[in-house]
């Protein structure tokens, strides 16, 4: 698409989710297939959306951003599955990103500049916060930080076993103790610009489905003036910001690649009950109501989310159990729905190609319960289950201090 | 907090919680080796995670038959062992029913 196309999808279309909707209906379709095929970037998808003004959008307004909450940047990220799965988990993990730095960072600090800069260049920020030898763990890390060469400034070096989309970034937020003598859970995190940091891939990224994430291991070297670092602790990132936003995100993703399956099945289902009057196949009313279910679902916790960002209150035990739930039902639903339309459509779903092809879609669902092991988030919620009260939906009550 | 304060715990009641609550994060942390933990440490320093944070908020629970109300069963309100006893006394106080 040529500039002026964009500049006119831009001009031409009022939310975030139109415009998104429009890169999904035409440059992302149009190069899914090679970059699924190639595991390589997105990179075409991500520049329409950079010139649609769809990319920062989780980013404040004064960084260059639209300042989205969670339940329009849901719908954001659900639209842009229905094109390409790997565009919009890229979108998705670089919106987390720009969230976890806006709303915790202190504003006008050299974070937020850094930040700033990523955003007016169209940059990606993706995150590195899994380790070998203790996974994806996001509470521990192994790697320290450690005084670096220059007055003022922290040297890092971490074997990351996956770094989103690490060659592609123009920053990357990198969990670390907050020095050699911390414990594990005493994290920060530090935002690392590309050209403060050397990359050494320790594996390749060949994967089933989301082969365009290109999120291989790396061992990272850097070295940032210590202002780089994150103020806030990494533990409240994590459970304000960085937990509650990716299971909401990640679980738009997979609804959108659910929808998208379900309407594929839907439309040949129709075809051949138009042309040779064939009964519509019960598995499609399976598909539909799982896809309703996980819709409602997912709006209800990313609006919960958005109310509590709102309230500026912490996220209770009941809450993290629903954000976990979410994830969990979301990625199952994703990997039911798109094999529910794989079995409908038969060999034209199991192609490649085609206008009834699911391959990708169930290919790319597949990835969703392994995105934080379901197994080890079920047994999280099994204790958690058993501290959840039954809030009955009431408002939060004006205040949980006690002095 | 919105309505009544609950009443001031007497020295003697809140030292009891104290010592209970203590015994509580002790045992289900395994400190027992170790030693209790001081009623201001960070228990989140001296390694516990959400799990055993979860672990703890059900045993004092069961300890002092008590529900703490879903605003409460947060982060900070587990951080130390004196945060656990000053809202326990309050929700012994009052059910916690004006949180």
């Amino acid at each position: 698409m040529s500039p002026d196309a964009h500049a006119d999808v831009v001009a031409s279309t009022e939310t975030l989710t139109a415009r998104a909707r429009h890169v999904a209906r035409t440059v992302a379709p149009e190069h899914a297939p090679r970059v699924d095929r190639d595991a390589r970037f997105p990179r075409e998808s991500i520049d329409a959306l950079a010139v649609a003004g769809v990319l920062a959008a989780a980013a404040p307004t004064r960084l260059g951003g639209h300042g989205a909450g969670p339940a329009e940047l849901a719908q954001v990220a659900s639209a842009l599955a229905r094109g390409c799965g790997a565009t919009a988990m890229v979108w998705a993990m670089h919106q987390i990103q720009l969230a976890c730095v806006t709303r915790h960072a202190a504003e006008g600090d050299e974070v937020s500049a850094v930040l700033h800069a990523c955003v007016l260049q169209d940059g990606v920020v993706g995150s590195a916060t899994s380790e070998a030898g203790i996974g994806g763990a996001l509470r521990t890390s192994s790697a320290a930080l450690e005084p670096g060469s220059a007055a003022r400034s922290v040297r890092l070096e971490k074997h990351a076993s996956t770094i989103s989309y690490g060659r592609e970034a123009a920053a990357v937020l990198v969990t670390a103790r907050r020095d050699v003598e911390s414990r594990p859970n005493d994290q920060v995190a530090v935002l690392v610009r590309a050209d403060q940091m050397s990359l050494e891939p320790t594996s390749t990224w060949d994967s089933l489905g989301m082969r365009g994430t290109c999120s291989p291991g790396f061992r990272l070297v850097a070295e940032v003036p210590l202002g780089q670092v994150v103020a806030a602790p990494f533990h409240e990132i994590a459970s304000e910001t960085m937990v509650p936003l990716s299971h909401v995100l990640w679980s738009a993703v997979w609804f959108g690649l659910a929808q998208e399956a379900f309407a594929r099945a839907a439309r040949l289902v129709k075809s051949r009950h138009v042309s040779s009057g064939a009964t519509a196949p019960t598995a499609l009313a399976e598909a539909h109501w799982r896809v309703e279910v996980a819709g409602a679902q997912l709006e209800s916790v990313a609006t919960a989310v958005e109310l509590h960002w709102r309230s500026g209150r912490p996220f209770t035990t009941t809450h993290v159990a629903e954000l976990n739930a979410l994830k969990i039902a979301a990625s199952e639903t994703a990997v039911a729905v798109t094999q529910t339309a794989l079995r409908i459509c038969g060999l034209a779903g199991y192609a490649e190609q085609g206008e009834s092809s699911v391959a990708r879609l169930v290919r790319d669902a597949l990835s969703a319960p392994l995105m934080i092991s379901n197994d080890r988030l079920l047994a999280t919620n099994a204790a958690l289950a058993m501290m959840v009260r039954d809030t009955g939906g009431s408002p939060e009550p004006a205040s949980t201090e006690v002095h | 907090m919105t309505g009544h304060e609950p009443h001031a715990p007497s020295t003697t009641e809140h030292d009891a919680v104290l010592d209970r609550v203590t015994d509580i994060v002790t045992r289900l942390l395994r400190l027992q080796d170790v030693g209790a933990p001081g009623s201001s440490d960070d228990l989140w320093d001296l390694g516990m995670d959400s799990l055993g944070s979860v672990a703890i908020m059900a045993a004092v629970e069961d300890e002092f038959e008590l529900e703490f109300p879903d605003a409460l069963l947060v982060r900070s309100t587990f951080e130390s062992i004196d945060a656990i006893a000053r809202h326990t006394l309050v929700v012994l106080a009052d059910g916690g029913s004006d949180l």
